[in-house]
């Protein structure tokens, strides 16, 4: 008997604390998704660094062969490949290893950019760090000299956009 | 006194409905004008750009649309470049209102010859 007489008073107060603290609840929680969801930043480093990989293998191949400037004392590879050798300085947004081997054993190293980045792909590579660099690796077999070269190359990317 | 209390019992309950509706309103609102945010279309259009560009070999030329920048533009009453092409510092900037808009590098060193279509809202690259 009581209780059906609270409920009839509770059922009276409409503008209660309760409603205010339910309106507040769900219009704080819509209010937080939705800034969290449009200031998401849109990520392209892993496309960057894909098409940094191909670069540097579509300019040291020639139809499945490797182009022989490559092992050239004045070998350059930001004029072999067009890349601007600015952002490749100190400090740098990008990073490109690329390593030749015949057989096991390494014939050419080059390494540009950053050289922390290598580091921070391997880790990558283990675990999800959503602030590190982005790598892409490419493997493929180019001939030189009658002889299949195992190529490597490394590249990453951690540009981020400005504002103004 | 029942009638006291009935029309009290009704403005309680049109103040409910009211505000409860003006509550709706209000999350509706907010969240058309965050999926409008200009922002998010300079960053995608930004990088898209850039990526073209990287993408691209000498001699290419690429056509784009980008009529929805304009349009975005055009409800911001902004009337400059939406689009512009830094080939001193090799970035890509997009402007969609009256401010600093948002810009990103790409990285080939060639060229970039650019010029924007305002009739036919296209821009058109070329690579040297």
């Amino acid at each position: 008997m009581k209780i059906k007489k609270m409920n009839k008073k509770g059922g009276e107060k409409l503008l209660s604390m309760w409603w205010f603290f339910v309106l507040i609840v769900i219009g704080g929680g819509i209010f937080i998704g939705v800034l969290i969801y449009y200031s998401v930043d849109i990520n392209v480093n892993s496309v960057e660094a894909d098409v940094l990989a191909e670069r540097v293998l579509d300019c040291i191949s020639d139809n499945s062969n490797l182009n022989a400037d490559i092992f050239n004392p004045d070998f350059d590879i930001f004029q072999k490949c067009n890349l601007n050798p600015n952002l490749f300085g100190k400090p740098s947004n990008y990073f490109i290893n690329l390593s030749i081997y015949e057989g096991n054993l390494s014939v050419f190293n080059i390494t540009r950019g950053d050289h922390s980045f290598q580091a921070d792909c391997l880790i990558q590579e283990k675990v999800t760090a959503n602030s590190f660099p982005k790598c892409s690796r490419k493997i493929d077999y180019l001939f030189y000299n009658n002889q299949s070269l195992r190529v490597v190359i490394l590249a990453a990317s951690n540009q981020q956009g400005k504002n103004g | 006194m029942i009638n006291k209390k009935a029309d009290l019992i009704v403005l309680e309950t049109t103040i409910f409905i009211v505000l409860n509706i003006l509550f709706f309103v209000i999350i509706l609102v907010f969240i058309r004008s965050s999926s409008n945010n200009d922002l998010i279309y300079e960053q995608t259009y930004a990088k898209q750009i850039a990526l073209f560009i990287d993408n691209a070999k000498p001699g290419m030329e690429i056509n784009l649309d980008v009529s929805q920048l304009y349009d975005i533009a055009g409800n911001n009453h902004f009337n400059g470049n939406v689009v512009m092409i830094d080939n001193l510092n090799k970035r890509v900037k997009i402007n969609l209102v009256d401010g600093k808009g948002y810009s990103y590098g790409y990285f080939t060193n060639s060229s970039i010859i650019w010029s924007l279509d305002k009739e036919q809202k296209r821009l058109i690259l070329g690579v040297k």
